[in-house]
């Protein structure tokens, strides 16, 4: 896949869904970075307690209400919206630095090499998902970074085979024999002439995969492998809030759940709009 | 007797570049038992035409102007439904790639029993007998054998046998043959024609053959109707247009046709390239091409002019023959 | 390819896969940890229990020989002692791994159920409002995160309509006075094949929500892949030579092509299975359903290392014969791969 970036993002600016969901992930960002600066109370956000008001329900002083420490859902929200984004940005970013150069290490030597690393990623694969990361996560133990790094390891192989698809569609090419005709090191070829030309559609599989990458640490998170007391993502807030949900206390779940879904569907329609307009195949459908 | 006429009939294809125009108004006429010949280069319209005819177009096609008149009624205003009973029934259709055109996962018994079931219902033993009867019909070896195989169990040859069995099945009048030869070996060729010229004489269908192959056309057909950029350049009785061809394309065309005998510097091609679809095309779509072009010829399109009867060409060269 | 070099590269490939899984999972789980002694031993653990474990695992010998040891356990099925409980896991699992499948294996049918007349229809009717409705239920099936999703059903039809059960696999009162006679562990087959027709329709009951709220998650990706296969089959030149032989609409859909479609959507099957499962990890506890799901997060609380590898190895395996029956399956429906 050669992507084009002016026709692409052209053919993005079309898409009227993914232009939504852009406009949305970049308003949860920023909501995220500027945190500190966008709620009075950023104290909570970070853990402190404040007794006083305990399970407020939503109202104009909290809008989304205050969890059982009495601490303001929009503050933690904001908060959580920091270790949940980026954690999904995390594990792609460390599953692609993890699976890209194997990928293209045996796409480009094949033989034995790549037949190895491909049954490798077939033992991977062959665990339902999640299932490998909850067992990671608990011998390394429960923390934000831990659980980052047992999704990872259970998530390189798709990059892996991603990056030796390219690399075996690129390797062909008459730049690639030239540069191996006049003698220059495999290394120097794989590193200046193939890895720039299979980054890309990696990176682009890489953003459309930060959605799934989310939803997986939240629930991680969830069961408590995850972000750890006093600080909260938005899967320990639904955690959180479980046990109140059914008694009236609708609120603690509800907006962190809604606030995952959000974001996940935006990363799928985003992720859509990128792959559909990326691939002069599929424009037709539009 | 006309069965089928095609009357300026004009396609276009909406892509995310603007319109493409694939057909710019075409005319011709299919008599009852003949095989018509559609002839021209790879995007010069010939398959278009067949759909259109068959109502199978692709989605972003529309057709903008024309009308096809079949047994004088206007296929192109008829509801889904009365089109529906026209196809496979009245006219039907084989493909280029038999092994594509054939569904991979059914048998070829079960597909054609498919057929025969859409157009008349009946008790299983009827179809059964009926459909071995078409495999004997187009030289199937062991027809009932052919109830229980699958297509990638035949040769290219038999699989395209098969597909005219499936295209008989509802005996239809006319059948509009896509290059049903291209994929097949030149000898293969050869009996697929063969079958196709006796179901013409024996059951009096008629044939559109659409193909790239004059040799074939004059093997083949009795008409013929050569296509130029979604334009008719000439059109008339084989023996005619291959005895004296009047439109400078025809005669490159059957310039570059190889003769026995001829060595491969002999071989004229026609030099320049077709115009593409998303071009407006003011005069003569050949005039770029064409060693014998006039100022005219640029600016304005070439009405048909007779040169006998049944031949006619699109080119001012003729009125200027006329004039002098 | 004939059947019988199909059938052996594919065997041949699930038994190298589940040596891998075993010795993957051998280095997570003694390998990765620190102090693998420690975590067998639980939470807080005292110092003779430490050494006590670091025999019974032989973890005090060199690796080879610990995998060796390991290897040598599982083949004896005997996939050791729940710290927490002090139960035998394999007692455990063979209650938990039924109530999980019978859970995950509604869901899939679910999901299946929907999943593929939507999604052939869907593929059928591009650019209709149908497939844009279509479109964005399968978003929102596999966005939608599942533990929430179960708390918002059971607020929904638990709390509001009351039309369903919070949560548990029978009533207290069935299991009470209607046993089920346990024979396969899964409560509907066993109700029905002893005639307990109240604890049949009382289990049932129990089933509906949590078989929902997992099958949503596989119920997006079927459509989306039955809506992708039939796009692409309606493409091909052999549906264009049945509508030219004058087919009906229906028998092109629902028999020509479906059969077509079916074929790459039959991996669905598979990927249903395992993200349902999944989901079982995730939402089992909101519904108290006694699975291997609630077993294992209970573990993870508790710090139970045995049973979460115990686990995390036994579905894995469940998994590599479920992907190892689709393909066969496949193989077996497909014409060119059976005779060829």
């Amino acid at each position: 896949m050669k992507v084009e970036v002016g026709s692409t993002l052209w053919f993005l600016l079309r898409d009227r869904a993914a232009v939504i969901s852009a406009a949305f992930l970049l308003a949860v960002a920023l909501a995220a970075v500027f945190a500190p600066l966008l709620t009075p109370y950023a104290a909570q956000g970070m853990g402190d307690p404040d007794l006083g008001s305990k399970f407020t329900a939503p109202g104009i002083k909290h809008p989304f209400g205050t969890d059982g420490l009495g601490r303001d859902q929009v503050a933690r929200l904001m908060f959580g919206a920091r270790r949940s984004l980026s954690m999904g940005v995390l594990v792609v970013v460390a599953a692609m630095i993890i699976g890209t150069p194997l990928g293209l290490i045996a796409g480009y030597l094949g033989g034995w090499v790549d037949e190895a690393l491909m049954r490798v990623t077939d033992v991977f694969l062959a665990f339902p998902p999640l299932l490998l990361a909850i067992a990671i996560a608990a011998a390394l133990g429960a923390s934000y970074v831990n659980a980052v790094a047992a999704i990872a390891v259970t998530w390189w192989p798709w990059y892996a085979r991603l990056a030796r698809a390219q690399t075996l569609s690129v390797r062909e090419r008459a730049y690639i024999e030239a540069a191996r005709g006049i003698g220059v090191r495999h290394r120097v070829i794989m590193r200046r002439h193939v890895l720039p030309n299979i980054l890309t559609p990696i990176v682009v599989q890489g953003t459309l995969d930060v959605g799934t990458a989310i939803l997986v640490a939240a629930g991680l998170s969830f069961i408590g492998l995850g972000t750890q007391a006093p600080y909260a993502d938005w899967g320990v807030m639904i955690s959180d809030g479980r046990l109140y949900f059914l008694s009236g206390r609708w609120w603690l779940s509800t907006f962190p759940g809604l606030a995952i879904f959000l974001t996940a569907m935006a990363f799928n329609f985003l992720g859509d709009g990128v792959r559909i307009a990326a691939d002069p195949r599929l424009r037709r459908v539009l | 007797m006309a069965l089928l006429s095609i009357e300026n009939l004009t396609v276009e294809f909406n892509t995310p570049f603007g319109a493409v125009y694939a057909i710019r108004g075409i005319d011709f006429t299919l008599r009852k038992g003949e095989i018509l010949g559609l002839v021209g280069e790879t995007g010069c319209g010939k398959s278009v035409t067949g759909r259109s005819i068959i109502g199978l177009l692709d989605d972003n096609a529309r057709i903008t102007a024309g009308r096809i008149l079949f047994e004088d009624v206007d296929l192109l205003r008829l509801s889904d439904a009365a089109m529906h009973e026209v196809r496979g029934n009245r006219i039907a259709m084989i493909f280029q790639d038999p092994a594509t055109a054939l569904n991979p996962l059914f048998t070829i018994g079960a597909q054609i029993m498919d057929v025969l079931r859409a157009h008349r219902p009946a008790k299983r033993g009827d179809l059964k007998t009926d459909a071995m009867s078409l495999f004997a019909d187009v030289g199937l070896p062991d027809p009932a054998q052919m109830m229980h195989v699958y297509p990638h169990q035949l040769s290219g040859g038999q699989q395209q046998r098969a597909m005219i069995a499936l295209s008989l099945a509802a005996e239809p009048d006319v059948i509009i043959a896509d290059e049903p030869t291209t994929a097949l070996d030149v000898t293969i060729q050869a009996q697929i024609l063969d079958l196709l010229r006796v179901l013409q004489r024996e059951r009096s269908i008629s044939v559109i053959l659409i193909t790239h192959d004059l040799g074939i056309v004059a093997e083949t057909c009795q008409q013929v109707v050569v296509l130029y950029a979604g334009r008719v350049a000439e059109k008339g009785a084989v023996e005619a247009i291959f005895a004296a061809p009047q439109h400078p394309y025809t005669r490159g065309l059957l310039a570059a046709l190889p003769r026995p005998g001829s060595r491969g510097s002999d071989l004229q091609v026609i030099a320049g390239a077709v115009p593409s679809g998303l071009e407006r095309i003011a005069g003569c779509a050949f005039a770029p091409r064409c060693e014998y072009v006039m100022e005219i010829c640029r600016g304005q399109q070439p009405a048909f002019s007779d040169i006998k009867q049944a031949h006619q060409s699109a080119c001012h060269l003729h009125e200027t023959f006329a004039d002098a | 390819m004939t059947a019988l070099t199909f059938l052996l590269r594919r065997l041949g490939l699930s038994v190298f896969v589940f040596i891998g899984v075993l010795v993957l999972t051998f280095f997570v789980s003694r390998v990765i940890p620190g102090n693998p002694a420690a975590l067998y031993a639980g939470a807080r653990p005292r110092p003779e229990q430490v050494a006590a474990i670091k025999v019974k695992l032989g973890l005090d010998k060199p690796l080879p020989e610990q995998f060796l040891v390991y290897v040598r356990d599982l083949l004896d099925g005997d996939l050791g002692e729940s710290y927490h409980s002090r139960r035998s896991i394999n007692t455990d699992l063979s209650i938990f791994l039924p109530a999980t499948l019978e859970l995950v294996i509604a869901a899939v049918i679910i999901a299946l159920i929907l999943g593929i007349p939507v999604g052939v229809l869907a593929g059928a009717y591009p650019g209709s409002v149908f497939d844009y409705a279509t479109r964005l239920a399968a978003v929102a099936g596999v966005s939608v995160p599942s533990f929430w999703l179960a708390l918002i059903a059971q607020f929904v039809f638990f709390s509001t309509l009351g039309w369903l059960p919070l949560g548990g696999r029978v009533s207290r009162d069935i299991s009470l006075f209607y046993p089920i006679a346990a024979q396969t562990g899964f409560y509907i087959i066993d109700a029905a094949i002893s005639s307990n027709w109240r604890a049949f329709f009382d289990a049932l009951h129990h089933l509906i929500l949590p078989a929902l709220v997992l099958s949503a998650y596989p119920l997006g990706i079927t459509i989306r892949m039955t809506q992708a296969s039939m796009l692409e089959v309606l493409s091909e030149t052999y549906i264009t030579s049945a509508r030219a032989a004058g087919i009906s609409q229906r028998v092109i859909l629902f028999k020509l092509a479906l059969k077509n479609a079916i074929m790459p959507a039959l991996t669905v099957v598979g990927l249903s299975f395992a993200y349902s499962i999944t989901g079982a990890f995730l939402v089992e506890t909101i519904f108290s359903w006694p699975g291997v799901g609630k077993y294992v997060t209970e573990a993870v609380l508790n710090v139970d290392f045995p049973v979460i590898i115990a686990v995390t190895l036994v579905v894995t395996i469940v998994y590599i014969l479920v992907n190892l029956f689709v393909d066969l399956l496949q193989a077996l429906l497909d014409p060119r791969v059976r005779l060829g």
